[in-house]
């Protein structure tokens, strides 16, 4: 029976382990574009890491826990190797792959976007983690620590919640799995912590596993469990439950550590795209690709740097899998459109996509998420055909109206405009937007454009001060003609010059078809302005006049007020100011937050500090070296001296505060304080210490812990056991007798901060 | 002072049964002085402290305080001579030391040992002697032997001296150099006795003559408490204690001096005696704190002049009041 309990307990444990090292799998996971294999490849690493941590400390003991941990890595890397042969990264052979996935793992996951694909370059560095935690987790736990056999899990939780802080809800399922180990572990460590050697180095020796508990704390030790268990559980549940849906909107992340690390750029000899539609325009009717799905405009390039002469695009793409990230602003009201892409002459290697692409399958790809722009990683896109999906936002619901332009740190790019501006073009700004909100006047800008001018097919290309200043300042070609990307480029820099953040979007429309595939031409293209507004993201405005020329007709056709992503979507479509201020999203009540971290944390603390506390007193009763017993209850009267409000002055020895506390509480026994004194100083000092000295020590102790609460306010009574100092003026004076046991404390404390850790 | 062989037993720290036992030796001393003397009985400890160590005593008290009489029964008590010396600013250090004389019936020179050369020597009213005359005392003091015409002359062991000042009457006398009181173990003030003792006192014929004392130890026995206290332990903690009560002294703001290395060497010589007094093979840090007063109040050296009792005992209330004291829960074994 009792090798079954053991047994039982043993499983439990390994189990607890195993949740903890593994608590960050979820969090993890969620950074792949398949979460599921993903965290399966994770969990079994956590598995094999606990099993053969425990079973190499089983087989050889002597050898030690370090031993232990170095004999689980050539499985890991086994593993590894394994793994690569299913799914490698750049190097095919798996023994190759696995040693470049070791090497290289941190730095391509840095350099990959969040919803990375499952190859083992990009899982190896988790997989490691994950390994490393069990293994030092059951190292620790095989050493009877409970509470620090949590530490690899929660140092790894933090690294993964760091690596994807947008992972709201799985870091919540992480946090309170990781809490419901430590909840576990708790209640299965066992009653008395190892002796602490001189070394610093800890031994225990548990013959046959762990050493079943006395029958007669069994309950007691299950009550405790059974409440604590609850107490963690609970509120984990509410968190897991609750949380995401309340928190998911709160305006405060982490940042990406990916937004830091530059990645590897592989230059690309690539055309302007804007400067095709000039082009394009003269020949409206040659096929780019043909379309089927949804009707739907597409996105190509986003040009957010403007030079002057010309609009450049972005160029930090890193390499994706098929899933991509979501936006770091979510548009209201957004619909999900996939489209099949088969691309026939598309020049240049940008990925046409529906709105902000959200996975794109059938394409090795870069994702550059600032602009939410694609681009092949083999080259050119023409003759391939991918599926993109993507979210198409509505914006007929006036959110726009009373936004707030993004000018923020990050934003002020899209709101430079380099030197040789023409003079005027801040006159023709201040004049073309008027007054209002930053919406109506960049709407006024748009509809200045598109009511003012024409568009030119054959009108000469050319996007940058040169050529607007010969479209827009007097007498220039008003009522003219002009191309889609002058008028685009246009909108942008007035934009700018009236101080909101613009930038240039190059797309094409839903193009001409039916069922069987709609053919999009370059009569399609079209170039729009964009304006990025707090909360909303990029909010596109067309420019382009409205004039029986096939570019311009093309892109307006059919769009309608919920378009996509091309003008259709956005710059026609803003209506005028509505009184739903539909941008200020619904905020994020703070009351049911706190009531949740409280409904969360209070459970766990009204449980677990005088669970804490009582654990300390009860292994202070069980201690088995008299010295230690007695040294252990003076502590605790000591700190119960502190908590009543009578600390022991710092220069007081023993026999003083035993005095002290003869003053303190009247009608206590002087001769057993003294002989209380004389004990504890014996148990210090050198003296002999029996076990009978010891229980006496011990008896005196609760006795005084008692009476000093005793004379204390009943508002101190009753919060007595809740108070949680005594955890921590205990684990400092704990840390003072470790010290002092390996020599070093009284060599380097000072003597202003001697031997006041527990005093005062 | 003579010392025994060590058995094996001896090589490592003083048990508990020969703590013990030493003292059962201490509280038999004690009670066979307080019969005689009526001195508090802390003072006696402190006084039976300083002799098992080995070293010297300076009392300082108002005349007819009983310091001869403690002195005699101290000597009494420790089954040796004594010797009563009375400094006058005409005594000479040959008066203390001893003379050598021609012998005209032997036809040979001989040494008349002076009164130094008993176990107790009681030097009443030290203060009142010339500088030469006490700096002859020195030698005796600290090497325990006197070197008369190039001859040396070792004093018997134990060899106490207990000297004697009135701390008031200061008209005429020579105080004391640094050097010489820091000979000195103990500074002890005898101080009234309570009621009922100086009403006994008044009745007369309750109290023992000291000469009446039976002894209690012999020297061998005085040598082999002497090196059991060299078996008491000392937790470093206690050392690194005493330590920096020492350097509080060096640092204090009203002290022209701190005190010595050597001060600090007795403070934990005495305190060795002070725990086996007590029973106990391991000193705890209520016994440097015992001490520190006595053993130190006549070493320090304050900006305004030579410390008296009152003043140093205040003084190294406040240093013993600032440095915090080694917990036994900080020195686990």
């Amino acid at each position: 029976m009792v090798g079954a309990v053991s047994r039982l307990r043993a499983a439990a444990d390994a189990a607890a382990v195993v949740a903890a090292s593994g608590a960050a799998i979820a969090l993890l996971a969620a950074g792949y574009d398949r979460p599921g294999p993903a965290a399966a490849v994770l969990l079994a690493a956590a598995v094999a890491a606990v099993a053969v941590t425990a079973g190499a400390a089983r087989v050889l003991p002597r050898l030690g826990p370090a031993f232990a941990l170095l004999a689980g890595l050539p499985v890991a890397f086994a593993g590894l190797v394994a793994l690569a042969a299913r799914r490698p990264g750049p190097v095919r052979e798996p023994v190759p792959a696995a040693l470049d996935a070791v090497l290289h793992s941190g730095a391509r996951i840095l350099t990959t976007t969040s919803q990375a694909p499952l190859t083992v370059d990009l899982i190896a560095f988790p997989l490691l983690a994950v390994w490393l935690a069990g293994a030092t987790g059951t190292a620790l736990r095989r050493d009877g620590r409970g509470l620090p056999a949590l530490l690899p899990g929660a140092l790894l939780l933090a690294g993964a919640a760091t690596l994807n802080p947008e992972a709201v809800g799985a870091g919540y399922r992480s946090a309170a799995l990781l809490a419901v180990a430590g909840a576990v572990l708790l209640v299965l460590s066992p009653p008395e912590r190892p002796a602490a050697a001189p070394a610093g180095i800890t031994v225990r020796v548990l013959a046959g596993g762990f050493r079943p508990a006395p029958r007669r704390s069994a309950s007691r030790r299950a009550a405790a469990g059974a409440v604590l268990a609850c107490a963690v559980a609970v509120p984990s549940f509410g968190m897991v439950v609750a949380a995401p849906g309340v928190l998911d909107d709160w305006p405060v992340r982490a940042a990406d550590p990916r937004t830091v690390v530059d990645s590897p750029e592989e230059p690309r000899e690539v055309r302007n795209p804007l400067a095709y539609l000039s082009a394009w325009a003269a020949e409206p009717n040659r096929p780019l690709m043909t379309v089927r799905g949804p009707r739907t405009g597409l996105r190509w390039v986003a040009l957010a740097e403007f030079t002057g002469p010309t609009w450049l695009p972005d160029s930090t793409y890193r390499p994706s899998g098929p899933a991509l990230p979501p936006p770091g602003v979510r548009p209201p009201r957004a619909k999900r459109a996939s489209v099949e892409v088969a691309v026939r002459d598309l020049p240049g290697d940008w990925v046409p996509v529906p709105g902000t692409p959200t996975r794109i399958e059938g394409l090795d790809f870069g994702y550059d998420a600032a602009s939410g722009t694609a681009l092949s990683s083999k080259g050119p896109v023409a003759g391939r055909t991918y599926r993109a999906t993507g979210s198409v936002p509505d914006l007929s619901g006036g959110e726009a109206s009373r936004a707030t332009p993004a000018l923020g740190p990050g934003f002020e790019r899209y709101a430079r405009l380099p030197q040789g501006a023409p003079a005027r073009l801040i006159d023709i700004a201040r004049k073309a937007a008027g007054d209002g909100t930053p919406h109506q006047r960049a709407s006024r800008l748009a509809e200045y454009l598109r009511e003012s001018y024409t568009i030119g097919p054959a009108a000469r290309g050319g996007h940058g001060y040169a050529e607007l200043n010969e479209l827009l300042v007097e007498p220039g070609r008003k009522g003219g003609g002009g191309t889609s990307e002058q008028f685009a480029s246009a909108f942008a820099v007035l934009a700018r010059a009236a101080g909101l953040p613009s930038r240039i979007m190059v797309g094409f429309g839903p193009g001409t078809g039916g069922d069987g595939g709609r053919v999009v031409r370059t009569g399609d293209a079209v170039a729009w302005g964009e304006i990025c507004y707090e909360g909303l993201g990029w909010v596109p405005y067309d420019p382009n006049p409205r004039v029986r020329s096939g570019a311009a007709e093309r892109a307006g056709t059919g769009e309608g007020a919920s378009g996509g992503p091309g003008p259709g979507g956005g710059a026609r479509t803003p209506a005028p100011p509505r009184a739903v201020a539909a941008h200020s999203r619904p905020g994020t009540p703070v009351w049911p937050v706190a009531g949740l971290a409280v409904a969360a944390v209070l459970p766990l603390y009204l449980v677990a500090v005088p669970l804490l506390r009582w654990r300390r007193l009860r292994r202070m009763r069980r201690m088995r070296d008299c010295a230690r017993k007695a040294l252990t209850a003076w502590t605790e009267v000591l700190v119960a001296m502190r908590l009543a409000g009578v600390p022991a002055p710092p220069a007081a020895t023993a026999s003083e505060v035993t005095a002290h506390l003869e003053r303190s509480i009247p009608g206590t026994d002087a001769a057993r304080l003294q002989r209380t004194a004389r004990i504890v100083n014996a148990a210090g000092f050198g003296g002999p210490v029996t076990s009978q000295d010891a229980s006496l020590a011990v008896t005196e102790a609760r006795s005084l812990i008692r009476e000093l609460r005793r004379s204390r306010p009943w508002w101190r009574r009753a919060s007595w056991w809740w108070d949680p100092r005594p955890l921590r003026w205990s684990a400092q004076s704990s840390r003072l007798t470790r010290r002092v046991q390996t020599g070093s404390a009284w060599a380097t404390r000072s003597t202003s901060t001697t031997a006041t850790t527990v005093r005062q | 002072m003579s010392t025994t062989a060590a058995s094996p037993t001896m090589a490592g720290t003083a048990t508990d049964e020969e703590a013990v036992l030493a003292a059962d030796t201490f509280d038999r001393m004690a009670a066979a002085i307080e019969s005689a003397a009526r001195c508090a009985p802390a003072t006696v400890r402190l006084v039976l402290t300083a002799f098992a160590t080995g070293g010297h005593v300076l009392l300082e008290d108002l005349p007819g305080m009983g310091k001869t009489t403690l002195a005699r029964a101290l000597a009494a008590v420790t089954g040796g001579t004594s010797r009563r010396v009375q400094c006058t600013p005409d005594l000479l250090p040959s008066d203390i030391t001893g003379v050598t004389i021609f012998n005209e019936r032997s036809r040979e020179f001989e040494f008349h040992p002076g009164p130094v050369f008993a176990n107790v020597v009681i030097v009443d009213e030290i203060n009142r002697t010339s500088p030469k005359t006490q700096s002859a005392l020195l030698e005796v003091m600290q090497e325990e032997q006197v070197t008369v015409d190039g001859t040396p002359h070792p004093v018997p062991r134990p060899f106490l001296v207990a000297a004697t000042q009135n701390p008031v009457e200061m008209e005429g006398t020579f105080p004391l150099p640094e050097a010489q009181l820091d000979r000195f173990l103990m500074r002890l003030t005898l101080g009234y006795p309570g009621e009922e003792a100086e009403l006994a006192l008044m009745r007369g014929g309750s109290l023992t003559a000291p000469g009446d004392l039976s002894p209690v130890l012999d020297a061998a026995e005085a040598a082999r408490l002497g090196e059991i206290a060299g078996r008491v332990s000392v937790a470093e903690p206690v050392y690194e204690y005493a330590l920096r009560l020492a350097q509080r002294t060096r640092r204090h703001p009203g002290l022209r001096a701190g005190v010595s290395m050597r001060a600090t060497i007795a403070l934990c010589r005495a305190a060795r005696m002070h725990a086996l007094a007590d029973g106990r093979a391991y000193v705890t840090p209520d016994d440097v704190k015992a001490l520190v007063p006595p053993v130190w109040g006549h070493r320090l050296v304050p900006l305004s002049g030579p410390a008296g009792a009152d003043e140093a005992a205040e003084l190294l209330d406040g240093v013993l009041a600032e440095v915090p004291a080694p917990g036994p829960h900080e020195n686990p074994r």
